[in-house]
């Protein structure tokens, strides 16, 4: 017994886990896929690790590999050792691992199965799927406790309410089902049932992934707790930096299955010494600082099927030459402590390579508030969750239940200009996106649009799909939008001159459609012309416009030949092609990568200056608001609770609710805390608002006013209002008074 | 106008790069659809199925596939009663008398015997009163074969005749002989006396050597060398009936040095009585004795007939002088026959009918016993094989059977052919001499290499009853028939011996053998490559007439249904509304009937035509179709770009034409599979059950009569397993196209 704790003591201090040339390979369909390359890792006792990479870096193989969980159609090479325990290798996997006796094959997963959970345990990507929906959480938790210890049911319940209290969680969470818990407390439990055994070492895969701002914010402040006490040592897993630089110690940086960098985080965020991490850090647009062009990483990337010689981030690289396109560079220790696969590393240790900043390019052109092209009044969206059959025949109407989508906005936009409109999911953005497009029939108020020129019907031979030059004053048509008929010549001329770019580039183009006849449709659906050549020659400029050249190179793909911010980039040239005035972009880069991110953002961005077009932006991401926009309207449960030009905003935020969304934007920053985050609980549903302030329940301001009247909208600056009770000043006062 | 130019080649050059890109991605997922094992081998029977389609009017052999029956020939055989291993069997070169058959004495009775190469006397039991049990076999006794003899045959015939009780009891002797002159004869006794116990036994083989070289089996007098005697009548030789011990003769005619002699031996002793040198010694080709027994013991009706080139000779029995000699124009060939009234009593006009030929023609005469006078009853320009004749009466037997150039003539009366048979050429010569049954009144020839022949003697009527073959193995004989008394089933059998060392015991009567095994080779000279079912149709041909039907009534009722369901599909899956809730509300009552039983009513109420049964099967497989249809259409009316489209100005036309069908292309094919095979399925159950018209043509058809009878599935297996495959194989090979189709669709199942 004593030798066992000795024994431990000394691995204590040293390494917990080593990844040594470990590779995996996949066998598809396809081709091979080389999922990991020669990666080498190691985690000391206590340690945490944050792994960065885009979506197809590996970074979810190599979690996976570190459970044991690979399947079996790949092929791999090295080792991963826990503890001096080797967990996978190439001796007892795939192939050979076939060719083992059965007994052996036992022990071997015997001895994986005691490993998992005990010694490692992973906190899963997608909180909404870890739980199974037929049983309580207790179950499944205390289900953690039945299969590896030998506790009877008592103990079960004791330790359940502990782990479950430890991860920041009431108990009754516990009795409750998984659809009852929000988001954010699903996740909480999924923490609480990978920490139920403490293990030695959690890895946490994107565990803020697909939560809302303020909810990342508190797990990341729960982790962050966690650390100090039952978390020994952890891994994290995530593309997004701000994240990861909160929670690690070390990062590594994984580009297309290679390590790209490691080193300690700070170092690596103030002075990478890879162009990969450099290239990426800079897509991030900043909450912090005033506007400034970023790049982003051209290109995509690369295709983990094709063999490629040299640096596989070469050709996306600024810096690279002929030696990184033919050598494979080596991962070298170029300071102590930090690694960097570059052949020029030393370049950028010694600041020969440095990154200017370029000015933000809507700088140059300036934003000039113009007449409006939307404008909305009182519009309003009520869904009813009864069906009317339903109604019909139980019919009590209090028993009829209204989701308040979108509750009474009013709002403007001006020709020209891109308009945010930012809010946590439920909020009620895409909905409005959607009512104004005339997608949804709005229950009550009005959407009037301003077409341009005055023609009622357009004359296939005469008119040119040239894009009208953006000129002050034209004649404009006001189209009541929310009063026409969806076959009315109005709705005509509304429909080609508004178009939508939606979030998901992987639902939104038509698989079993070329490029060429998913960019075409709305010149046959508007009759345009009905000239081969003519439209061949509209879509192929129109995809230059977005930047897919050469166009020709793509008309013929299909959508799942291309990658995800090709699509996007198709269903913008679809939304293009036949120059519309108005653009609403409904979240169009929340599910690209980041590298791929400022890519999009700057095509919008030049469209709008080069076109002229207005664009309505619906994110939930304040950064990428702040970096587009002009305006910003932030919404809150079917409210628009602020508006104002973005960077007053974002400066000085007048509402609480847009402060402390802000404030939880996680930063690359060791000073950003998000425990002093002002804002309790979560996003509600729109179902039972309160009758007065919608925030009120989240307010830490609240007072009893709040309750039960609607706040009235205050405009302490020109073009700058709120929703409040309370000045600003007022306001401060209660703040230091919680304090 | 240039320009203009410049357009119309781009133009070319546009679609002839779109055509080009169709094929492409057509090769790309054909590619796919091919690596696919599933696909791979669902394409492959599917070909195959549709070659046999297109082919089918070349490789059914009878046309008329639904109404063509087997001719009789083909499907009538007698049943096989019994049969023995004895090895190696003496038959001798004209396959004559290799098997003897006993008579209804009890003693020895319903036994089949035999002689083998090296002398060992064999019995086959047919199932004797005496309790035998059939099939047994009893090795009697065996004689020595010096070297340079072989065994000549074997007969059996009663020489004495006991009282019992009123009747004449017999007692059987067997009587085989060797080529160098040894005669040897045993009579038959039960040991033990009464039935159930003891043993059959040879008592006192005696044997006697003529000296002389045999130039055939001898003859008794108690029994006369026309084997087509029934057994059941036996003939005591009465010649000598006063002398005690003395009941029978035995004849051998046989050579040596000095001449030809004929020899009379009396059985009780063995021992010479006389012994009478010919005097036209050359080519003697036959000795037959003619004569009746008890009733007239006048010397002069018991006669020995002798041929010899070209002259016949009659021989008084009794001391061996000559009655009368006569000299034809043309050579006896050897061939005889005697009908069997002549042998039991006398009349002027018994006669003898031998075969004699020219070389140009062959002829066959009857003699008159008493003076020799000769009529002629037949010519013909072939040569006779053999010839037999019926029982017999005034004038001329009842008939005459006369085989030729593979062709039996049954004669009525002389130069009259009462009817013709034209017998295969396959199976060796028809030379050996046929038995006559006279309780069928039927002819049994055999041919040298196996085949039999049954042939009426009654006239009038096509003389073919039925035929059969015996494989006596490569280059194989197989002996003379002789005709026995099934003792199980009181019918009249034929025994015969094959070189092959089998003794076979066939039923004399035909019966019809519906379903009848495959068979290359018919009798009537057709293929019968599946044989046939309960009612003689060819299996093969309706198996290959059915793929048609099959096919047609799969793709029309796939297509009809895929139109229907596409349609209706659409319109509930995309529009809301009244219109779209009611037909909703109908698929789902359609589909919720039991399928079967509507199909069955419906069946029954709309007449069965066969386009009836096409729109009745469409009926059933549209809402299926249209609930999956309309699941994908709803589906894929909540994904993104279709809301993408309707921004863009599409309108609903435009919505579905360019989106919700290419989507719903490859769940179409895989759905138009999905139907063939369950049209198909659906007409096999209804014609299995016997709903649906037997004339159409199909598998579900051919399986019909199973629906009653599921013996025939274990009796009749080539029957029964070609629909039942081809069925389970087109139905598998469209769900496997369906899942080879779903793996280019759906990336997600396919597997290395």
């Amino acid at each position: 017994m004593i030798e066992v704790q000795e024994k431990q003591e000394i691995k204590k201090a040293g390494t917990l886990l080593s990844v040594n040339d470990f590779s995996v390979t996949f066998d598809t369909y396809e081709g091979r896929l080389k999922a990991l390359e020669d990666v080498n890792l190691s985690l000391n006792n206590g340690e945490s690790l944050g792994i960065i990479g885009e979506s197809g870096s590996g970074k979810t193989t190599l979690a996976t590999a570190i459970m044991g969980l690979i399947s079996d159609n790949a092929e791999i090479g090295g080792n991963i050792q826990f503890n001096g325990d080797v967990i996978i290798d190439s001796e007892h996997f795939g192939k050979a691992y076939r060719k083992l006796k059965r007994k052996e094959r036992k022990i071997l997963s015997e001895k994986l199965i005691s490993m998992r959970w005990k010694d490692i345990s992973m906190v899963f990507q997608g909180s909404m799927n870890a739980f199974n929906p037929a049983y309580t959480i207790e179950k499944q938790i205390g289900e953690v406790f039945r299969i590896h210890t030998n506790l009877n049911d008592k103990e079960i319940e004791q330790r359940s309410i502990e782990v479950i209290q430890s991860a920041g969680l009431n108990r009754s969470a516990l009795k409750a089902y998984p659809h009852e818990l929000s988001g954010g407390m699903k996740q909480r439990a999924v923490i609480a049932m990978a920490l139920a055994l403490s293990p030695k070492l959690v890895i946490a895969d994107e565990p803020t992934t697909g939560l809302d701002v303020i909810t990342q914010a508190k797990i990341i402040s729960e982790l962050k707790r966690l650390r100090g006490t039952a978390i020994n040592s952890m891994i994290v897993i995530s593309h997004d930096v701000g994240v990861v630089s909160q929670l690690a110690d070390r990062v590594v940086v994984l580009y297309s299955g290679r390590i790209m960098e490691i080193g300690p985080t700070w170092d690596v965020y103030k002075k990478s010494l890879n162009p990969y991490t450099r290239a990426l850090l800079s897509s991030y647009p900043s909450i912090d600082s005033t506007k400034s062009h970023i790049e982003g990483i051209p290109g995509a990337l690369p295709d983990p099927l094709s063999e490629r010689p040299g640096c596989y981030f070469a050709p996306r690289c600024k810096y690279a030459d002929n030696l990184c396109s033919t050598v494979v560079p080596e991962l070298k220790e170029v300071a102590p402590g930090r690694f960097s696969r570059c052949h020029y590393s030393e370049k950028f240790l010694d600041g020969e390579f440095v990154e200017e900043s370029k000015p933000h390019s809507s700088e140059k052109l300036g934003y000039r508030p113009r007449e409006p092209i939307i404008k909305a009044d009182q519009l309003t969206e009520y869904f009813s969750l009864r069906t009317k059959t339903y109604g019909q025949l139980y019919g009590k109407e209090e028993a009829t239940r209204i989701v308040r989508a979108v509750d009474h906005i009013d709002m403007e936009i001006r020709r020209g200009e891109i308009f945010g409109v930012v809010g946590e999911s439920g909020s009620g953005k895409t909905t409005l996106g959607r009512v104004i497009l005339k997608l949804l029939e709005p229950t009550s108020g009005k959407v009037l649009f301003y077409a341009v020129g005055n023609k009622l019907s357009y004359n296939r031979d005469t008119d040119t799909h040239d894009l009208p030059e953006p000129v002050d004053s034209k004649e404009y048509m006001e189209i009541d939008v929310s009063g026409v008929h969806e076959r009315s010549e109005e709705m005509k001329i509304f429909r080609r001159q508004t178009q939508l770019i939606f979030q998901d580039p992987y639902d939104s183009i038509d698989p079993k459609q070329t490029v060429f006849s998913i960019v075409e449709e709305p010149i046959i659906a508007h009759r345009v012309t009905n000239d081969p050549l003519k439209i061949s020659d509209m879509v192929n400029e129109v995809l230059g416009v977005v930047r897919l050249n050469p166009p020709e190179s793509y008309t013929d793909r299909y959508p799942h030949e291309l990658s995800g911010g090709e699509r996007q980039r198709v269903a913008a040239a679809r939304a293009l092609v036949l120059r519309p005035e108005f653009l609403v972009a409904d979240e169009p880069i929340s599910m690209l990568d980041v590298s791929l991110r400022a890519g999009f953002m700057n095509l919008i961005l030049d469209l709008r200056n080069r076109f002229g077009i207005t664009v309505m932006f619906i994110t939930h991401d304040l950064a990428s608001a702040r970096y587009l926009c002009d305006r910003i309207m932030v919404m809150y449960l079917g409210v628009s609770v602020e508006s104002g030009e973005s960077e007053q905003v974002m400066r000085n935020p007048l509402h609480p609710y847009t402060k402390a969304l802000i404030r939880a934007v996680p930063k690359p920053n060791p000073n950003w805390d998000p425990s002093r985050i002002d804002i309790k609980g979560e996003i509600g549903n729109a179902i039972d608002v309160p009758k007065g302030c919608r925030f009120f329940r989240r307010c830490p301001y609240a007072r009893e006013i709040c309750e039960t009247t609607p706040p009235p909208r205050k405009e302490p600056e020109k073009d700058h209002w709120y929703l409040c009770h309370f000045t600003q000043d007022e306001l401060n006062t209660f703040r230091s008074f919680n304090q | 106008m240039v320009a203009e130019n410049r357009k119309t080649g781009d133009l070319r050059e546009l679609r002839k790069k779109r055509i080009q890109f169709r094929i492409y991605q057509f090769r790309k997922q054909w590619s796919i659809f091919y690596r696919s094992g599933y696909g791979k081998i669902g394409f492959y029977i599917i070909v195959i199925f549709a070659i046999i389609a297109l082919l089918s009017p070349v490789l059914e052999v009878h046309h008329d596939a639904l109404s063509y029956v087997a001719p009789s020939i083909d499907t009538t055989a007698p049943t096989i009663l019994t049969h023995s291993n004895v090895g190696n069997l003496a038959i001798n070169k004209d396959m004559s008398s290799s098997v003897a058959a006993s008579t209804t004495d009890d003693v020895g009775s319903n036994m089949v015997y035999t002689v083998t190469s090296s002398g060992a006397v064999y019995g086959i039991s047919l199932g004797s009163a005496r309790s035998i049990p059939l099939n047994h076999r009893v090795n009697l006794f065996n004689i020595t074969v010096p070297p340079g003899q072989s065994v000549l045959g074997i007969r059996v015939f009663p020489l004495e005749g006991i009282s019992f009780s009123g009747q004449i009891q017999m007692t059987n002797y067997v009587m085989v002989a060797t080529s160098g002159g040894l005669i040897t004869v045993a009579g038959l006794s039960w040991t033990g006396g009464s039935s159930g116990v003891g043993s059959l036994v040879a008592s006192q083989p005696q044997t006697y050597d003529t000296g002389l070289s045999l130039a055939s089996l001898p003859i008794s007098s108690s029994f006369p060398v026309d084997t087509s005697v029934i057994p059941s009548i036996p003939y005591q030789n009465s010649e000598l009936s006063g002398i005690p011990g003395d009941y029978g003769s035995i004849f051998a005619l046989g050579y040596n040095t000095t001449g030809t002699y004929l020899v009379k031996l009396s059985d009780e002793p063995l021992a010479l009585l006389w012994s009478e040198k010919l005097t036209n010694s050359s080519a003697i080709n036959s000795v037959s004795y003619l004569g009746s027994y008890y009733q007239d013991q006048s010397a002069i009706h018991q006669s020995l007939i002798i041929t010899a080139g070209n002259t016949i000779q009659e021989y008084y029995a009794s001391n061996g002088t000559l009655a009368w000699s006569k000299t034809m124009p043309y050579t006896f060939t050897g061939q005889y026959t005697i009908p069997s009234a002549y042998q039991s009593s006398f009349s002027s006009y018994n006669s003898i009918f031998e075969v004699m030929s020219d070389g140009s023609a062959y002829y066959v005469y009857g003699f008159y016993q008493a003076n020799g006078t000769d009529f002629e009853v037949f010519n013909s320009p072939n040569m006779i094989t053999t010839i037999s004749a019926s029982q017999g009466g005034s004038g001329l037997p009842s008939s005459l059977l006369v085989i030729s150039n593979y062709t039996g003539y049954v004669i009525s009366a002389p130069g009259v052919i009462a009817g013709t048979v034209t017998l295969s050429s396959s199976y060796g010569d028809y030379k050996s001499a046929p038995v006559f049954i006279p309780s069928l009144g039927t002819y049994i020839i055999t041919s040298q290499k196996g085949m039999i022949y049954s042939l009426s003697a009654s006239l009038g009527k096509n003389p073919f009853t039925w035929a059969t073959y015996y494989n006596p193995g490569s280059n194989g004989n197989i002996s003379a028939p002789v005709l026995l008394l099934d003792a199980s089933s009181g019918e009249e059998a034929i025994s015969f011996a094959a070189s092959n060392g089998n003794v076979m015991v066939y039923s004399a009567n035909g019966v019809t053998r519906n379903p009848m095994p495959p068979e290359l080779h018919t009798p009537s000279g057709t293929m019968l490559l599946l044989g046939t079912n309960t009612e003689g149709n060819d299996v093969w041909s309706q198996f290959i007439a059915s793929f048609p039907p099959d096919w047609i009534v799969g793709i029309s009722v796939g297509l009809i249904g895929i139109a229907i369901a596409l349609v209706l599909g659409m319109i509930i899956g995309y529009y809301r509304g009244f219109v779209s809730v009611a037909l909703d509300t109908v698929t789902l009552v359609i589909y919720l009937i039991p399928g079967l039983a509507l199909l069955i009513a419906l069946t029954s109420v709309l007449s069965p035509s066969f386009f009836n049964i096409i729109w009745i099967l469409s009926f059933l497989s549209w809402p299926f179709t249209t609930f999956t249809i309309l699941g994908i259409i709803r589906s894929i009316k909540q994904r993104a770009f279709v809301e993408a489209a309707k921004v863009s100005g599409a309108g609903t036309m435009q919505i579905l034409r360019r989106h919700m069908l290419p989507n719903i292309t490859p769940l179409l094919i895989y759905l138009t599979a999905l139907n063939v095979s369950g049209a198909v399925g659906g007409i096999a159950t209804l014609q299995f059950l016997g709903v649906a018209p037997l004339t159409i043509l199909t598998w579900g058809a051919m399986l019909n009569p199973l629906e009653n009878n599921f013996y025939l599935a274990a009796s009749a297996p080539w029957w029964v397993i070609p629909p039942t495959v081809a069925l389970t194989l087109f139905i598998m090979a469209f769900i496997f196209l369906s899942r080879g189709v779903d793996e280019v669709v759906n990336p997600r199942i396919r597997r290395r």
